[in-house]
C-alpha cells in the first residue's frame, strides 16, 4: 500500500481529528486582522496543519520593532506592507496552504465595507479598538461566523470566542461505552442464553467474556427480586457475592472484570441529561428548510428515542477490550455492531423523512454523518457564547465580575487592566507606556508624565468598576496597572507565540467541530505561568 | 522555594558594543520596556536598565542576556524548533543545539523550520542554520549526535538547558546528569527547563538540580505504554492491535530473525500490516489498517503545531524570567490540557525523599586510612543514624563492585575484598554507593581519610 | 542580580570524578543485592561488570518438572525500572506458558509491570510458573490442553521432552543436568 505524501505529512495530526477534520480545515478561510506578532504566530500554527487559506489585512508599514518580535519578517522587510511582508514568509510553510493579503486599514474597512469579512469561515483580530471591534463583531454574529478576539501585551494574554451557536458531535470523550447491561436488548438476551456455565471446561469458562457473566447473574438476580436491578450497596455487596459463587478460582481474570463493573451494570442506562437539554432546545423543535444538518439528525435522534428506541439513544456499539476468547469476543462485538447498524439505520430513516419535508435531498446528509451522529450521540454539546454586545453594552456580568475580582488568585484583573487600556488607546492613540513602580527606598522618582499614565489608566479602570457596578477599589489593582504600564503595549515574542498556540487550537475546534473549544474567554498569566477561563 | 544564593561571578563584557551596532532601530523595543523597568512583581534585586546608561552595572544585564548567556537546547524537534524561534526573539545570541533524529516527512505539520527538500536531512543541523538565516546576528550552533556523548564539562558550559524531548530514557538522563553535576556545590546548579507534549496535552516545569524535584520524581505521573498479554497476542486475539502485536512480537523474530526490525522502514511497517491483516481475517476482527499498524509499532503519540508552541512558548517564557530576574519563574510545574476547553495547573511538584536519583542521600565520612573493607562495613552496621543491616557497597564511579551480599555469585567474587584495605579501592574523595534493604533508595558516601 | 546561575567556569572541580553508573543501575544493584536467592536458582553473568544482561537457571525441586534446569536470559535497558526486564528461555522446553521461540507469559513482565516490582518479583514469577503452570491462559496450546484434559499424559510428555525427545512430533532440548 502506499501512502501519498500529504497522509504521511499530516499523519500526527490525522491521528486526532481523522480525514474527516483534516476535511474541515482543507476548506476553511482564515481572515486575519492585523500581521503582529501574535497574529502570525496563530496563522503558523494554522498553515503548519494545512488549513485551506489565509488573508491578512493590515495597512501597516513594518517597523523595526516588528522585525525584533516576529519570526515572519526580515530586517529587510522595513518599510514594506505588513500585511504583505508576513503573508509572503507564513505562505512558505506550507505549500498546501493559499496566502492572500489585503493591504488596507481594517478600521476603515470594518466602517465602510463590512460585508468584505462575510467572506470567510472565522475571523481573527488582533489590537484592534473596541469600536470597530464591536461592529465587526455584530456583523460576523448575525452571519453567524465565528470571530476570536486576542490581545498580548507584556506578560498577558487574553483571547475571547463570540458565534451564536456552535454544535458538536465528535468531542471525543475518553471512553463511550455504552453495554445496555441493565436493559440487555433481545439479541444480547439470545446470546447469554447460549452460555451454559456449569458445562464449560475450566479454559472456556475463565474466558467467558464478563458481560455475558454480568448478564446471566443478573437475569438470575431479577428472577429471585421482581425484575429489579441491585439497587442499594447492600444489594450490590451481595449481588457480587452471588457473582463470586460461580467462580471457580481466583485466577479467573474474566470474574474480577465482572465484580469492577457491578457498579456499572446497577446503573440504569439513560439519556444524559445534557443531551436532554439539547433535544429542548427550540432549533430542534422547528426544523424548517435553514436548519443545520446537526439539528436534522438531532431531532431524527429525539424522535427515535422517543418511539422505537424506548426511551434509549441510538446505541454506540462500541465493545471494550475485555478477556475473552476470540470467536466469543467477536460474537458479541458483532452483536452490538449490529443493534447499532439497526438504530442508525432507523434514524437515518427519520432524517431522510425530515428533509423530505423540508424540501431538501435526502443525501444532502451523508449516512456517515448520521453514523457519526448515532455513535456520538451521548456526548454532542451545543455551545451558545455570548455576544461582545452583550458582555460590553447591554448584559456584563457586573456582579460575577466583581465577585471574581476579590480573589487574588483569579486572572480577571488582567481583563480589566486589558479593556481599561483599550479605553486608553481610544483615547490617546498610544498605550499607556511608563516606569511607573519604584521601590520604596529607591533614589529614583516617578516622572510626571509616567505617573500621569498610571493616573490616567487608573481613572479608566474606575470608570469600568463603576459602569459594572463595583463600589469598592480592590487594592491589589495597582500593582497591575503598574505593569500594564511597564509593558507598554510590547508583544514579547513568546506570549505571543503561547496566545498563538491556543488560540489556533480553538480555531481548529471551530473549523473541525470536534473537541470541545472554550468558552468564551481565557486569559494567560506568564508572571504566574497561570490561566483561567470565564464566560463573560 | 529555598532561597539559594550563588555568587554571580559575571566575566566583564568585552567589547559588547559590537554586536549591538548590527541592531536596526527599534529591534529590541518590546523586550526594553521589559527590561528598563521595574515591575511590582520582579525580585528586588532585579536591576532595570539594558544598557543604553554606560554604567557598568546597567550594561550588565544586556550583555549577559543577548551575548554572554549560553543556553543548550536538546532536541531540535516539534518544540525544539519552536523554542530555538523563541529564544532567539527573546534576546538570547548563543544558543547550541542538540539532536540525533533526521527531518522525516511526518515533521512537517509542526517542526516548520523543515522544508520537503529537508527530508533526511539532520534535524540539528538544518534548524540551526535556519534560525541563523532568518534572524540576524544570532550564533547558533548544532551537535548531530546523542546526548549521551557530552561529558560534565560540555553540560557545566551553559548558563540554562532546556529539553524538548519526547523520550522518557533520554530525559531521566539529562535530569540525572544535572543533578549529580551539583555535588556540594551550588554553583554547578545548571537549572532545566523541560517541556513534553502529547496531543492536546503538555507540561512545562522548572528544575532547579537539588533544589526542587527533579524528573525522576515525577517518574510516576507518566501514564503506562498500553502493552498486552503476550498468551492474548498469541492465542485470543480480539483487537487489531492484538493481531499487530503478533505481527511484529511474535512472527518477525520467527519468520525474520536475521533481519533487525525497522520501524521507520516502510518496507517493514507494509510486511507486518500485511501478516496482522491476514491474521486479523483468520480471526474475524476487523480494524487493520496501514497507520495502526504504524502507530502501535513505533507506538506514535500524536503530536500537532498548537500545542507544541504552548509548551516551549511557556518554556521560553520561564527561561526568560530566569536569566533576567525580570519576574518571578515558574515554582515549578504547569500541565495543560486541551481537548475539553483549555485548562492550565500550576502548582509546586513536591521532591520525592527517596527519589532514585535527587533524594540520594550524599554524607561525608572521615575515614581511617588503616581500616580494611570488613571493618568499614562493620563500623556502617554501628553507626546508628544510618541504619545499615547488610549493606554492598560499589564505587560510584566505576561501578566497581567491593563488598556485595548478595547473589552469592558475587559474594563469593567479593569476599577477597573484605581483608583489603578500604584505600586500596576508594581513593581519597572518590563515592561509595551503598545498597541495603534499610534503605529507600541508596546511599552515596564521599571517602574522606584521615 | 542573577541569583540561580552563574556562568562561572570552575576549573578545579571539573576534575572531580563524578558518578558515571545510571539510576538504572543503581536500581540493579539494589535488587540484586536484595535478593533472597533460593537453592533452586541460580545467576551467571557473560560479563560480571555488565550487571543489565545475565543468565538465570531454575532447577524445579518439585512439581511436574522436577530434576530439569531451565535457563533465562535477562536483558535489562537504561530505561529500568520504568521499563521490564525482557526475559526469555533459552532453550526449547513443552510448557504451557512459554512458547518453541521462548517467549513467556508472565503477567508481570508486560501488562502488569510496574516500576516497584523488582527482579525478585520477576524470580518469584518464573518459579511459580514451574511449580503451577496455567492451562488456562496458554501460550502453549498443545501442552495447556494436555494439561487441562489428561494430567498423566501431560506428565509422561514433560519427562519426554526434558530428556530431550520428541513431543508429537516436536523436538525439545536436553535440559536434564
Amino acid at each position: 500500500m502506499n501512502v501519498d505524501k500529504k497522509t504521511q505529512k499530516y499523519d500526527r495530526q490525522l491521528r486526532l481529528w481523522h480525514a474527516n477534520g483534516q476535511t474541515a480545515l482543507e476548506t476553511a478561510k482564515v481572515c486575519l486582522i492585523n500581521g503582529t506578532a501574535t497574529g502570525c504566530e496563530i496563522l503558523k500554527d494554522l498553515v503548519l496543519p494545512g488549513i485551506g487559506s489565509f488573508t491578512v489585512v493590515d495597512n501597516k508599514i513594518v517597523e523595526g520593532s516588528d522585525v525584533g518580535n516576529t519570526f515572519f519578517l526580515v530586517s529587510d522587510s522595513i518599510g514594506m506592507n505588513r500585511a504583505q511582508a508576513v503573508t509572503e514568509f507564513l505562505q512558505e510553510l506550507n505549500e498546501d496552504v493559499k496566502g492572500f493579503h489585503f493591504s488596507e486599514d481594517p478600521i476603515a474597512l470594518i466602517e465602510n465595507q463590512p460585508e468584505y469579512f462575510l467572506q470567510f469561515s472565522i475571523v481573527i483580530t488582533t489590537n484592534l479598538p473596541e469600536k470597530s471591534l464591536l461592529k465587526l463583531a455584530d456583523i460576523l454574529w448575525n452571519a453567524k461566523i465565528p470571530l476570536v478576539i486576542v490581545c498580548t501585551v507584556g506578560f498577558i494574554g487574553y483571547f475571547r470566542i463570540a458565534l451564536p451557536e456552535h454544535t458538536i458531535v465528535e468531542a471525543h470523550p475518553e471512553n463511550i461505552i455504552d453495554l445496555r447491561l441493565d436493559v440487555p436488548f433481545p439479541a444480547l438476551e439470545q446470546y447469554v442464553k447460549t452460555f451454559n456455565f456449569g458445562a464449560l471446561g475450566s479454559m472456556d469458562h475463565a474466558h467467558i467474556p464478563y458481560v455475558v457473566i454480568l448478564l446471566k447473574y443478573l437475569e438470575q438476580w431479577k428472577r429471585d427480586h421482581d425484575s429489579k436491578l441491585p439497587s442499594t450497596s447492600a444489594e450490590r455487596n451481595e449481588f457480587k457475592k452471588l457473582i463470586q459463587s460461580g467462580r471457580r478460582n481466583v485466577e479467573e481474570e474474566n470474574f474480577d472484570e465482572a465484580l469492577a463493573s457491578v457498579w456499572k451494570a446497577c446503573t440504569s442506562t439513560k439519556i444524559p441529561r445534557q443531551v436532554e437539554e439539547i433535544f429542548k432546545i427550540s432549533s430542534c423543535e422547528n426544523i424548517t428548510a435553514e436548519s443545520s444538518n446537526f439539528w436534522i439528525i438531532a431531532r431524527a435522534v429525539r424522535d427515535f428515542a422517543a418511539n422505537e428506541g424506548l426511551g434509549l439513544l441510538p446505541l454506540a456499539g462500541n465493545v471494550p477490550d475485555m478477556k475473552a476468547d476470540t470467536p466469543n469476543y467477536v460474537a458479541m462485538q458483532n452483536i452490538y455492531r449490529q443493534k447499532a447498524k439497526e438504530d442508525a439505520s432507523a434514524v437515518r430513516a427519520r432524517v431522510h423523512n425530515i428533509l423530505n419535508s423540508i424540501g431538501r435531498s435526502t443525501d444532502s446528509i451523508s449516512d456517515d454523518e448520521i453514523d457519526s451522529f448515532c455513535k456520538n450521540a451521548s456526548f454532542i454539546q451545543v455551545i451558545r457564547y455570548r455576544s461582545l454586545q452583550e458582555e460590553y453594552i447591554t448584559e456584563p456580568k457586573n456582579a460575577d465580575i466583581g465577585r471574581w475580582l476579590q480573589d487574588l488568585q483569579e486572572n480577571i484583573v488582567h481583563y480589566v487592566l486589558i479593556r481599561a487600556m483599550n479605553r486608553f488607546y481610544e483615547s490617546y492613540n498610544r498605550y499607556p507606556d511608563a516606569a511607573t513602580f519604584f521601590l520604596e527606598d529607591d533614589a529614583e522618582e516617578v516622572s510626571e508624565e509616567a505617573s500621569n499614565d498610571f493616573n490616567t489608566l487608573k481613572a479608566y479602570v474606575n470608570i469600568l468598576l463603576r459602569e459594572w457596578k463595583i463600589t469598592s477599589y480592590p487594592e491589589h489593582l495597582d500593582n497591575h496597572i503598574h505593569e500594564i504600564c511597564r509593558a507598554g503595549g510590547s508583544e514579547l515574542a513568546n506570549i505571543a507565540s503561547l496566545l498563538g498556540g491556543m488560540v489556533s487550537q480553538e480555531v481548529i475546534k471551530l473549523i473541525t467541530k470536534q473537541y470541545i473549544p472554550m468558552n468564551n474567554t481565557v486569559i494567560f498569566d506568564g508572571v504566574r505561568s497561570t490561566s483561567s477561563s470565564y464566560i463573560l | 522555594m529555598a532561597e539559594i544564593q550563588m555568587q554571580t561571578d559575571v566575566p566583564t563584557p568585552q567589547d559588547g558594543s559590537e554586536a549591538a551596532n548590527k541592531d536596526w532601530y527599534g529591534r529590541w523595543s518590546h523586550l526594553y520596556k521589559i527590561l528598563d523597568r521595574r515591575g511590582p512583581f520582579a525580585d528586588p534585586s532585579f536591576t532595570p536598565g539594558h544598557g543604553d546608561v554606560l554604567d557598568s552595572s546597567f550594561i550588565f544585564l544586556r550583555e549577559i542576556l543577548l551575548n554572554n548567556c549560553r543556553v543548550l537546547v536538546i532536541g531540535a524537534g516539534g518544540l525544539g524548533c519552536e523554542i530555538l524561534k523563541n529564544l532567539v526573539l527573546s534576546g538570547f545570541k548563543n544558543i547550541e543545539v542538540i539532536d540525533m533524529d533526521i527531518i522525516d516527512v511526518s515533521n512537517l505539520n509542526r517542526q516548520f523550520l523543515f522544508r520537503p527538500s529537508d527530508v533526511g536531512k539532520p534535524k540539528a543541523k538544518v534548524a540551526a542554520e535556519f534560525i541563523m538565516k532568518r534572524v540576524a546576528d544570532v550564533k547558533v550552533t548544532y551537535y548531530h549526535g546523542k546526548i549521551q556523548d557530552k561529558d560534565d564539562d560540555y553540560y557545566l558550559g551553559f548558563q540554562l538547558i532546556i529539553c524538548g524531548l519526547d523520550s522518557v530514557e533520554a530525559r531521566r538522563w539529562i535530569n540525572a546528569t544535572l543533578v549529580n553535576l551539583v555535588g556540594d556545590e551550588p554553583e554547578r546548579i545548571r537549572v532545566l527547563v523541560d517541556g513534553g507534549t502529547e496531543g492536546f496535552k503538555g507540561q512545562a516545569r522548572v528544575i532547579i538540580p537539588t533544589i526542587t524535584s527533579c524528573y525522576e520524581c515525577s517518574l510516576d505521573m507518566l501514564g503506562k505504554q498500553k502493552t498486552f498479554p503476550i498468551c492474548t497476542i498469541a492465542n485470543t486475539p480480539r483487537l487489531p492491535e492484538h493481531c499487530i502485536e503478533w505481527a511484529s512480537v511474535i512472527h518477525w523474530p520467527k519468520i525474520r530473525p536475521d533481519i533487525k526490525m525497522d520501524t521507520d522502514d516502510p518496507t517493514h511497517i507494509q510486511w507486518l500490516y500485511e501478516i496482522a491483516l491476514e491474521r486479523a481475517k483468520e480471526f474475524n476482527i476487523t480494524g487493520v489498517t496501514y497507520s495502526l499498524t504504524q502507530g502501535v509499532v513505533k507506538n506514535i503519540i500524536p503530536a500537532i503545531a498548537s500545542t507544541n508552541a504552548i509548551i516551549a512558548a511557556s518554556c521560553c517564557n520561564e527561561a526568560f524570567k530566569l536569566i533576567t530576574t525580570a519576574q518571578p519563574y515558574l515554582n515549578n510545574y504547569m500541565m495543560y490540557t486541551g481537548n475539553e476547553g483549555l485548562y492550565t495547573y500550576t502548582f509546586e511538584h513536591q521532591k520525592k525523599p527517596d527519589c532514585p536519583v535527587c533524594g540520594n542521600e550524599r554524607v561525608t565520612m572521615e575515614i581511617n586510612k588503616e581500616m580494611t573493607v570488613e571493618d568499614f562495613i562493620e563500623y556502617l552496621k554501628e553507626r546508628q543514624e544510618i541504619q545499615l543491616k547488610r549493606p554492598s557497597l560499589s564505587h560510584a564511579t566505576t561501578g566497581e563492585k567491593i563488598y556485595w551480599q548478595s547473589p552469592p555469585l558475587f559474594e563469593q567474587r567479593t569476599r577477597p575484598n573484605l581483608e583489603k584495605m578500604l584505600i586500596e579501592m576508594v581513593e581519597q574523595g572518590d563515592e561509595i554507593t551503598v545498597t541495603d534493604t534499610t534503605l529507600p533508595f541508596s546511599l552515596q558516601i564521599v571517602i574522606s581519610y584521615t | 542580580m542573577i541569583k540561580i546561575w552563574s556562568i562561572k567556569k570552575d576549573n578545579s572541580a571539573a576534575e572531580k570524578k563524578k558518578p558515571k553508573v545510571s539510576a538504572a543501575q543503581i536500581r540493579v544493584q539494589k535488587d540484586l543485592t536484595e535478593l533472597a536467592l533460593p537453592d533452586t536458582m541460580q545467576m551467571s553473568f557473560p560479563d560480571e561488570a555488565d550487571l543489565l544482561n545475565f543468565n538465570l537457571s531454575i532447577t524445579p525441586d518439585e512439581g511436574f518438572y522436577r530434576g530439569g534446569v531451565f535457563r533465562f536470559t535477562f536483558n535489562i535497558n537504561n530505561n529500568y525500572p520504568h521499563d521490564p526486564p525482557k526475559v526469555r528461555c533459552s532453550q526449547k522446553i513443552y510448557h504451557p506458558n512459554i512458547d518453541l521461540e521462548g517467549n513467556v507469559c508472565l503477567n508481570i513482565l508486560r501488562e502488569d509491570w510496574k516500576p516497584v516490582l523488582n527482579l525478585n518479583s520477576v524470580l518469584v514469577g518464573l518459579q511459580y510458573l514451574f511449580l503451577e503452570p496455567n492451562a488456562d491462559d496458554p501460550l502453549n496450546k498443545d501442552a495447556a490442553e494436555d494439561l487441562r484434559t489428561n494430567r498423566k499424559n501431560f506428565e509422561y510428555n514433560v519427562k519426554q521432552s526434558m530428556r530431550g525427545k520428541d513431543v508429537k512430533g516436536i523436538n525439545f532440548d536436553n535440559v536434564l543436568m
